[in-house]
C-alpha cells in the first residue's frame, strides 16, 4: 500500500501505534524514503516527549470524603436551588409581557384601530380629523351634486360618529343607516333634472384643493376648507331660498361660485330652507363643532322625497350622535376603565417582574 | 496513603462504594486524585479552581456512583471532572475573574496550593522552566484540544478512554490530538531558546 501524502493525523496516530497494521507498514515504507516525512515525525515525537517529560502536578491535598461533606452537598444543591426561582421568574415575566402586549393591542383596536389613528385622534382637534374614507365619500358626493348642495352635514356627522365611536354597535348601525339614506338621497338627486347646473369650471373648483384633500391633506387646512365650503354652501342655500344668487367675490374660488344666471326654482328654495332648519336642529343637539347647513339642491317635484330622505338621514345621524354620547359620557364605566387600566396594570406588573428577575440573575452569578 | 498493587481491586471497590461504603470510595479517590487534579489544573489554569473542581467532582461522583454501570471507572471519573471544569469555564466566560498571569505573579508563600503543587526542591531549575513553558503553551490551546492532549499525553489515557471521557468518536480524538500536537509544536518553537537542548525542535 502506497500513499503520496500523509496527514498530521497519520503522523500523530503512528507515534501512538494507532494505525492499522497495513497502514503502518505503508507509513514506515514512506518514512524510510521521504526525508520530509521523517522530519515531521521527528518534530511531533519531540512534542510528545516534552509533554511526558515533566512529572504531573502534585495535588495540594487529599480529597477524602466524610459523611458530613456528602450530606452537606446533598442538602445544598446550590445551583438547582438558585436556578428554579430564576426560571420561574423568567417564565412569569415573559407571560406578563405577552399579556401586556395583547392587552395594549386590544385597547388600541377598540379605541380607534391603528396606533397612528389613535394618536391622531388624541392629538388633533376633533373637527380637524376627517378619515380618508369619509373624505373620499365627501368628494364623490360633491362631484355628483350641483355646486351649491355639497353635503357637509352628513359627511361631518358620519365622520364624527365613525371616528369616535366605531366599536359601539348602536353607532355602527346608525352609521350604516346614514349611508343607506345617503344612497337613496343620491338616487333622488341623480334622477332629478340637471338644471340649474354649474359650469364645469365651477365643479372643478369645488373638488380641487380644499375638500378633495381628504385625510392626505393636513388636518387643520382640510378642515378649514371643509368648514368654509359648508358655510358657503349653507349661505348659498339660504340665499337661494331667498331668491338671491350668491356673488362670486368670495376669497376661495372653490366655495361654490354660483353663476349669476342660476335661478333656483321656488320649490328648490323651500327644500333648501327645510334642510337648513333640520341642520340647525342637529347643530344645536350635536356636541362639538356646529354642523354646517347643507342645502340640498332639489330642482323638481321630488323635493318632498328629498326632504324625507334628508330627515331620515338626520335621524340616523342623531342616533349615531346619541350613541356616541352614551359611550363617551361614561368615562368611568367599567368597560372603559378596564380597557385603560388593564394594560397599564400589566405594564407595571411586567416591569416589577423584570426587576425581580434581573435581581435574581445577578444573585445567581454572585 | 497508597494501596499495594496486589491488593488493588478497582471493581470490588466500586461495588463497595455503590453499597454506600465511603471508605472504599476514598480508596478510589486516593488512587485517582492526582490525575483528576492534573486534568482540572490544566483545563482551568488555576490551582485554586482546580482544587475546588476536584473536590466537587469527587463529591458528585460519590453521590452518583450507583448510576455507574461498569466499564472504565477512571474514564467515568475523569468525565465528571471534565464537565465540572467546562462548567467553570463557561461561568468564567460570563463573569471574568482574575487572569492566570495575575495569579502567577503571586508569591508562592502566599498561596499554599502553589507551595504544595509547585516544583519540588529537588526539581532542577531547568525542569521548573520547562514546566512553566509547557503550562503556558497548553493554556493557549483551544479547550477541547487542551483536554485531549492532557488526557492522552499527560495522564496517559488510550484513545478509547479519551473518547469516553469527552463523549466523542474515536476519529474526533485522533484529529483533535493531532491538531493539539501541531499547535504545541508551533508554540514551543516560538520559545525554543527556553527548551532544553534535548528537546530543541
Amino acid at each position: 500500500m502506497t500513499r503520496k501524502t500523509w496527514s498530521t493525523v497519520d503522523v500523530s496516530s503512528y507515534l501512538d501505534g494507532e494505525l492499522t497494521p497495513e497502514v503502518q507498514v505503508a507509513f514506515e515504507t514512506t518514512v524510510s524514503q521521504d526525508p520530509d516525512l521523517q522530519h515531521r515525525v521527528a518534530e511531533m515525537r519531540q512534542v510528545v516527549a516534552l509533554m511526558r517529560a515533566v512529572p504531573p502536578q502534585e495535588p495540594p491535598r487529599n480529597y477524602l470524603l466524610t459523611p458530613a461533606m456528602v450530606t452537606e452537598a446533598e442538602s445544598k444543591p446550590r445551583a438547582q436551588r438558585r436556578r428554579l426561582p430564576l426560571l420561574m421568574m423568567r417564565i412569569a415575566t415573559s407571560a406578563a409581557a405577552a399579556a401586556f402586549i395583547v392587552a395594549s393591542g386590544l385597547t388600541l383596536m377598540q379605541r380607534g384601530g391603528t396606533p397612528a389613528m389613535m394618536t391622531q385622534s388624541q392629538g388633533a382637534p376633533e373637527a380637524a380629523i376627517m378619515p380618508e374614507k369619509e373624505a373620499a365619500w365627501d368628494e364623490d358626493e360633491i362631484e355628483m351634486l350641483p355646486a351649491p348642495v355639497a353635503k357637509a352635514v352628513p359627511v361631518e356627522g358620519f365622520a364624527e360618529a365613525k371616528k369616535e365611536a366605531p366599536a359601539a354597535p348602536e353607532v355602527e348601525k346608525a352609521v350604516v343607516r346614514a349611508v343607506e339614506v345617503k344612497e337613496v338621497e343620491e338616487e333622488v338627486v341623480s334622477e332629478a333634472p340637471a338644471e340649474p347646473v354649474l359650469g364645469m369650471q365651477d365643479a372643478e373648483n369645488i373638488e380641487e384643493p380644499g375638500v378633495g384633500g381628504g385625510a392626505e391633506t393636513p388636518a387643520p387646512e382640510g378642515d378649514t376648507d371643509s368648514a368654509k365650503v359648508t358655510t358657503e354652501i349653507s349661505d348659498t342655500a339660504d340665499s337661494m331660498a331667498a331668491g338671491v344668487s350668491v356673488g362670486s367675490g368670495e376669497p376661495t374660488p372653490q366655495k361654490g361660485n354660483v353663476p349669476a344666471e342660476v335661478e333656483p326654482a321656488p320649490t328648490e328654495a323651500a327644500a333648501s330652507e327645510a334642510v337648513a332648519e333640520k341642520e340647525e336642529e342637529i347643530a344645536a343637539e350635536a356636541p362639538g363643532p356646529p354642523l354646517g347647513a347643507a342645502g340640498e339642491m332639489v330642482t323638481s317635484d321630488d323635493s318632498e322625497t328629498a326632504i324625507h330622505a334628508m330627515s331620515e338621514d338626520d335621524q340616523a345621524l342623531a342616533t349615531a350622535g346619541e350613541a356616541f354620547e352614551a359611550t363617551e359620557a361614561t368615562p368611568g364605566s367599567a368597560s372603559t376603565a378596564s380597557a385603560v387600566w388593564t394594560p397599564i396594570g400589566l405594564g407595571v406588573v411586567t416591569a416589577m417582574l423584570a426587576g425581580i428577575t434581573y435581581w435574581l440573575s445577578r444573585r445567581q452569578l454572585d | 496513603m497508597t494501596i499495594a498493587p496486589e491488593r488493588w481491586d478497582e471493581e470490588a471497590l466500586v461495588r463497595a462504594a455503590q453499597r454506600g461504603q465511603m471508605d472504599a470510595f476514598n480508596e478510589l479517590i486516593l488512587h485517582y486524585q492526582s490525575q483528576v487534579f492534573n486534568l482540572a489544573y490544566h483545563i482551568l489554569h488555576d490551582p485554586a479552581a482546580a482544587d475546588d473542581a476536584t473536590q466537587e467532582a469527587f463529591i458528585s461522583a460519590y453521590r452518583s456512583i450507583k448510576k455507574f454501570r461498569g466499564g472504565s471507572f477512571r474514564s467515568w471519573l475523569l468525565r465528571i471532572v471534565t464537565n465540572a471544569c467546562y462548567d467553570e469555564l463557561r461561568r468564567r466566560k460570563r463573569r471574568p475573574n482574575v487572569s492566570w498571569d495575575d495569579f502567577g505573579d503571586m508569591d508562592d508563600e502566599a498561596n499554599p496550593h502553589l507551595v504544595n503543587g509547585g516544583p519540588k526542591p529537588e526539581e532542577s531549575v531547568q525542569q521548573q522552566e520547562l514546566r512553566a513553558l509547557l503550562e503556558r503553551s497548553i493554556a493557549k490551546l483551544p479547550k477541547h484540544h487542551r483536554t485531549t492532549i492532557i488526557l492522552i499525553d499527560r495522564i496517559g489515557l488510550s484513545y478509547e478512554e479519551a473518547a469516553k471521557v469527552m463523549d466523542v468518536a474515536l476519529g474526533t480524538v485522533k484529529s483533535r490530538l493531532a491538531r493539539a500536537r501541531k499547535e504545541m509544536q508551533s508554540l514551543l518553537q516560538a520559545e525554543r531558546e527556553l527548551l532544553p537542548a534535548r528537546f530543541r525542535l
